[in-house]
């Protein structure tokens, strides 16, 4: 289905801030696909199809539709996706590699953002929702209100399955914030981490703290994607897809399997299947990390470490610069900031492309992107192979 | 269609039982844990909904749950979220009961403080009016 002559990713485009001054998601994307667009070295006239996943705080019919006639596109398709969580941006490539590979459309681009900081509704506390999560009716009336309390729920599964203690959360919060330190428009690149920050910081959803949560965010990604055969003739060299698995368990955290049963590692296994490349292979990890937990329960998916031994592998510096495997070293949804995963993707490929400067992985040459959606309710994994440099 | 009333950000949210999920809340007000059960497969599950999620068979009707569980999964909640109908709660309890059934809801311990509620703690039904409707949370047996 992919190989390395296949749809390749050419460019890529990122914008992260506290404070979008009052620009909207559409217009955030709109930025992200121009910003990409030029990194390719193309024009707007050359993208044939667009795939976008609406802001998450502003519900929108017919989003990529809006966004293509907003950017003047026309060509071929405009596709709104939302696969759920951070498996929307994999699958979003996913389904523009196949049309390429297919011929029903030329060079895409991929895109998500939205100004979830400013731009949200205010009621309080949390990132809120334009649309309904069909959680309401069995779920609300009983406390279980936005997303930390479903998570603070899994992890205390977590846990309670594995016999962790909460140290293992505070070891990946801080070498998130290590990452972050790394990277220019990462949003708490400024605020050190100890672990005595950790322990003093308060308690949101036990037993996941302030610090286990991630950065709401303003701003956008996007890649674009063309076929093999123009993609060697770009400015950039090509990032290809070697690899994609997804899986689908449940939606609603009342319907939450025991942790073995979660979906990351049979989304993993079909992605090593499909590309017969194994966990040893991946020499950057990007994981979803909305929370702590999530981190632990991903690497452990991906089969960088045993179910169950996240905790150990996290302490004993697994996820860290330098480690073996590193993992997220943009900072993550934890520091950098959370624009829905597809930060995770445009950081792969600066990886794979060798130019992520102070936080560049040594000879990176596959990166694995594994994100899931609804408390792990859907999950994907996506490897990614660079060029010879 | 089913939810919450929009106005749920003023109070706590109340269900707005759908034709499909209106026997459990019916239940409810009645003192009763219903739960769907299917006829041809002879499964229960919860939440309420059109098929059997085990064997996709359409011919459903209820059964009483015994009330009794097990706590599944907890977490003790410091904010109110979306909202400022959590205020004068925090910290509160939210939990997963694992009834004695098989099936899994969410719900919350209630009696005792939150920080006491731990997993495998045994736990019998309910039911507390809010509004119009009765609501089924868990106390520790």
């Amino acid at each position: 289905m992919l190989s390395a002559d296949g749809p390749a990713i050419v460019g890529i485009g990122e914008e992260l801030t506290r404070d979008a001054g009052g620009r909207s998601g559409l217009e955030l994307q709109a930025g992200a696909v121009r910003a990409a667009v030029a990194d390719a070295g193309l024009s707007l006239a050359d993208v044939d199809a667009v795939y976008a996943l609406p802001p998450y705080s502003d519900a929108h019919s017919m989003f990529a539709l809006t966004l293509a006639e907003h950017l003047g596109v026309r060509g071929s398709a405009a596709v709104t996706v939302d696969a759920g969580g951070t498996v929307s941006p994999i699958t979003m490539l996913l389904q523009a590699a196949l049309a390429i590979r297919h011929g029903a459309h030329g060079t895409a681009v991929c895109v998500f953002g939205e100004a979830a900081r400013t731009g949200r509704r205010h009621t309080g506390t949390g990132w809120t929702l334009g649309a309904a999560m069909g959680t309401e009716e069995f779920e609300e009336p009983f406390g279980a209100v936005g997303f930390v309390v479903p998570y603070a729920l899994l992890a205390s599964r977590y846990l309670h399955e594995y016999g962790a203690t909460r140290s293992a959360f505070a070891a990946v919060a801080m070498s998130a914030r290590q990452h972050a330190a790394l990277h220019p428009l990462a949003l708490m690149r400024d605020r050190p981490m100890t672990a005595h920050d950790y322990d003093d910081a308060p308690m949101v959803s036990d037993p996941l703290c302030l610090l286990d949560c991630s950065v709401i965010a303003d701003g956008a990604g996007a890649v674009v994607v063309c076929a093999a055969d123009q993609a060697r003739d770009l400015v950039h060299p090509p990032v290809t897809l070697a690899g994609i698995g997804t899986s689908v368990t449940h939606k609603n955290v009342n319907q939450l399997p025991p942790l073995s049963a979660l979906g990351m590692r049979e989304a993993a296994d079909k992605a090593y299947r499909g590309s017969g490349l194994t966990a040893g292979d991946i020499d950057v990890a990007l994981v979803h990390d909305a929370f702590t937990v999530s981190t632990l329960l991903t690497v452990e998916g991906l089969g960088l470490c045993g179910a169950g031994e996240g905790a150990d592998y996290a302490r004993e510096g697994g996820l860290d610069l330098g480690g073996p495997c590193p993992v997220n070293p943009h900072g993550g949804l934890l520091s950098q900031g959370h624009l829905g995963g597809i930060l995770h993707l445009t950081e792969a490929v600066v990886q794979l492309r060798g130019t992520a400067g102070p936080r560049q992985v040594p000879g990176a040459r596959v990166a694995a992107v594994a994100g899931n959606g609804a408390v792990f309710g859907t999950c994907g994994v996506l490897l990614l192979s660079g060029a010879d440099r | 269609m089913s939810g919450t009333a929009p106005q749920r950000m003023a109070g706590k949210p109340v269900p707005e039982p759908s034709v499909t999920s209106r026997p459990f809340w019916e239940g409810c007000a009645a003192g009763e844990l219903r739960l769907p059960r299917c006829r041809a497969c002879d499964g229960v599950h919860f939440y309420p909904r059109s098929a059997c999620p085990a064997c996709g068979g359409t011919d459903l009707d209820w059964v009483r749950s015994a009330g009794t569980g097990t706590v599944y999964a907890t977490t003790v909640v410091h904010r109110s979220f979306w909202g400022d109908a959590w205020a004068d709660d925090v910290p509160y309890n939210v939990a997963m009961i694992e009834l004695d059934e098989g099936v899994r809801m969410v719900s919350a311990v209630v009696g005792v403080p939150a920080d006491q509620v731990h997993i495998g703690m045994r736990v019998g039904v309910t039911f507390v009016p809010r509004g119009d409707t009765h609501l089924p949370f868990f106390e520790r047996r």
